[in-house]
């Protein structure tokens, strides 16, 4: 799930999860509603997938390899990313499979995920969560 | 973070804030803010201060960081902020240049004039629509190879102008000539090609646009007749940088840094910051990178700028000449300068993130023909207010590392605007008053005017200060965003 926060320039939100998978599923989904609104809501069938793997020295250092790999690729191919398989789902490292659509044009342009302000850990519900801001 | 009242600032002059140091253990410098009260009341409101505070930590800042009127919340560094770290073993930031490197401006002259262009612009609009690829995922003309890519990332504007996209006057005009020579193809990473190997000669989407507009009002005839500027000219601004070329490289380092500096002993209150020292092996590459990714930027405005002539000569023929180049500048970048600081001459690795370099009369880096009266600042307002054209001055130098504002300002969320701001009614409003716009419509929201701090009380605010000399006020015509 993710919440929109306030911030003047660019667009920030706070993402939560149950799970370090749902966590991660929440900051791609939140992406993707900023790149191209509504677009991974009707799932059409991918004509693209993609493996990434990653480590990182903490998982909110994780969470911003994973978006900043994934807005990567999405630019490069062409190709909105709505759906991702976690093979592996550690703290600090993942094995996943993208799963997307070629686009044609995206609403907004995302320049970054920052780790401005970004800082992963489990509330005392146990929920993962962490703010996220990206710069368009 | 500490949030900062007004009861922290000292006034210095009305033009001029300081928030000293002590006001947090960690500063090492002062914070210092250029603007007049009233900006400086709107700036308490979001968070660009403490991210001021937070600059003003980073290892062998000099003197004090600045904000300058136009600043607004940002990430790591505020959009505004200039720093200046000891050369050469101070902090290089990727933060403090931003993402999207060496964003700039541009600013080419007509010979038409504002009158018998009017009639022109419903077509000129539509044509320059058609030659220049906007919004995002819409590739440019270009897909360059990898030998291509390299001779781009290593001479910039220049390669364009070489392969006739352009002329050799071009490169006079622009700031550094288009090319900083320290750029090191080799540092920029295979995602960031990926990126960037079909967007030269696009201009993005978000505040990115091509204006065209007319000179409403010399405000200073002196300057302004060196400038070549008269009332009425009809004028062209292109506002973009080095898109996702130099979005990756920063995403690369930043990345870099983060696990380097613990090796150097820095410690930042915001990851954003991430920062080591420049003549370190991880400075060097990222200050190689970034000087690449600032000449694709570079090359990329030149290439806007060859497209926005091919439009202009199939809208009004070839006899009515294409607009030539006035200037072309950055506004995130870091570059290696030398100022006085207490008394003394220093090499300085200057920060500028959403800031204009604005340098004073006689200094070398200035044209020729512009020298003897400063270096021109390009200041775009928000769709629909006047844009200006300022001077540098000498004592922008003494002040603020020859640094000034580079807009309007942003002082509401996109989201706010969003709410605020009917965009079919505020099309056909613009419409009504002479400004034709293409834009999607949650575009035109989000750039609404409302959404930006008032660009003249900005520009009164940087000539009351003494960094700049306002010389011509433009108006908008049309104007084509992402």
């Amino acid at each position: 799930m993710a919440t929109l926060l306030e911030h003047t320039t660019d667009v920030a939100v706070r993402v939560t999860g149950q799970t370090l998978t749902g966590v991660f599923a929440s900051g791609l989904e939140a992406m993707n509603q900023i790149l191209a609104p509504q677009c991974c809501l009707s799932p059409k069938q991918a004509d693209c997938c993609m493996d990434v793997a990653l480590k990182a020295p903490d998982p909110t250092a994780l969470l911003v390899d994973f978006l900043s790999e994934c807005l990567a690729l999405t630019y490069i191919h062409k190709t909105l990313f709505c759906f991702v398989h976690f093979d592996q789902l550690e703290p600090t490292r993942l094995q996943a499979r993208l799963y997307g659509h070629r686009f044609g044009c995206l609403e907004n342009e995302i320049k970054a995920v920052t780790f401005h302000t970004a800082d992963l850990r489990q509330n005392r519900e146990g929920v993962w969560e962490t703010p996220l801001l990206f710069d368009l | 973070m500490k949030k900062i009242t007004k009861e922290a600032i000292v006034q210095r002059n009305p033009y001029l804030w300081e928030i000293p140091v002590g006001f947090r253990p960690d500063m090492q410098v002062p914070a210092r803010i250029i603007a007049s009260e009233t900006l400086l009341d709107d700036i308490l409101d979001d968070r660009s201060l403490q991210q001021l505070v937070n600059v003003t930590t980073l290892p062998g800042i000099r003197k004090a960081a600045f904000v300058m009127p136009d600043v607004h919340e940002g990430y790591g560094f505020p959009i505004g902020g200039v720093a200046a770290t000891s050369y050469p073993h101070g902090a290089i930031s990727p933060g403090g240049i931003g993402y999207d490197i060496n964003c700039g401006v541009r600013m080419l002259v007509s010979d038409l004039n504002e009158g018998e262009t009017r009639r022109y612009l419903p077509e000129l609009i539509r044509v320059l629509n058609e030659h220049i690829p906007s919004g995002m995922g819409t590739p440019g003309h270009l897909l360059l190879n990898d030998q291509e890519l390299d001779q781009v990332l290593a001479t910039g504007a220049e390669w364009a102008v070489g392969q006739g996209y352009g002329s050799p006057r071009d490169l006079v005009y622009t700031e550094s000539n288009g090319r900083l020579p320290a750029a090191d193809p080799s540092r920029v990473s295979e995602r960031a090609r990926q990126r960037g190997r079909d967007q030269l000669g696009t201009i993005g989407s978000g505040n990115h646009f091509v204006e065209v507009g007319y000179v409403d009002e010399i405000l200073n005839p002196l300057i302004a007749h060196g400038f070549g500027l008269r009332e009425g000219q009809v004028t062209v601004l292109i506002h973009t940088g080095s898109r996702g070329l130099g979005h990756q490289i920063a995403t690369d380092y930043i990345r870099i840094l983060m696990e380097a500096m613990p090796a150097y002993g820095i410690e930042l209150p915001d990851r954003e910051l991430a920062c080591v020292p420049l003549d370190s092996p991880e400075g060097q590459a990222y200050f190689g990178a970034m000087c690449a990714g600032a000449n694709f930027a570079w090359c990329n405005r030149q290439l806007v700028c060859w497209e926005v002539r091919q439009a202009w000569s199939a809208v009004f023929g070839k006899a009515a000449g294409l607009p030539e180049l006035l200037y072309d500048v950055a506004h995130n970048i870091a570059k290696i300068e030398t100022h006085t600081v207490a008394g003394k001459t220093e090499q300085l690795i200057v920060h500028r993130k959403g800031a204009t370099r604005a340098f004073g009369p006689g200094h070398p880096e200035i044209p020729d023909a512009y020298r003897a009266f400063g270096q021109p600042v390009l200041i775009p307002g928000s769709m629909g207010t006047s844009s200006y054209v300022l001077a540098g001055t000498a004592s922008s130098s003494a002040l603020s590392f020859g640094s000034c504002c580079h807009g309007a300002g942003r002082r509401l969320s996109r989201t706010a605007a969003k709410k605020q701001v009917n965009a079919p009614v505020l099309k056909e409003e613009l419409q009504e008053a002479g400004i034709y716009l293409e834009a999607p419509f949650r575009r035109i929201a989000e750039e609404a005017p409302m959404a930006y701090k008032d660009v003249n009380q900005v520009v009164r605010s940087v000539q009351e200060a003494g960094i700049a000399v306002p010389v011509a006020r433009l108006k908008p015509l049309a104007v084509i965003k992402g």
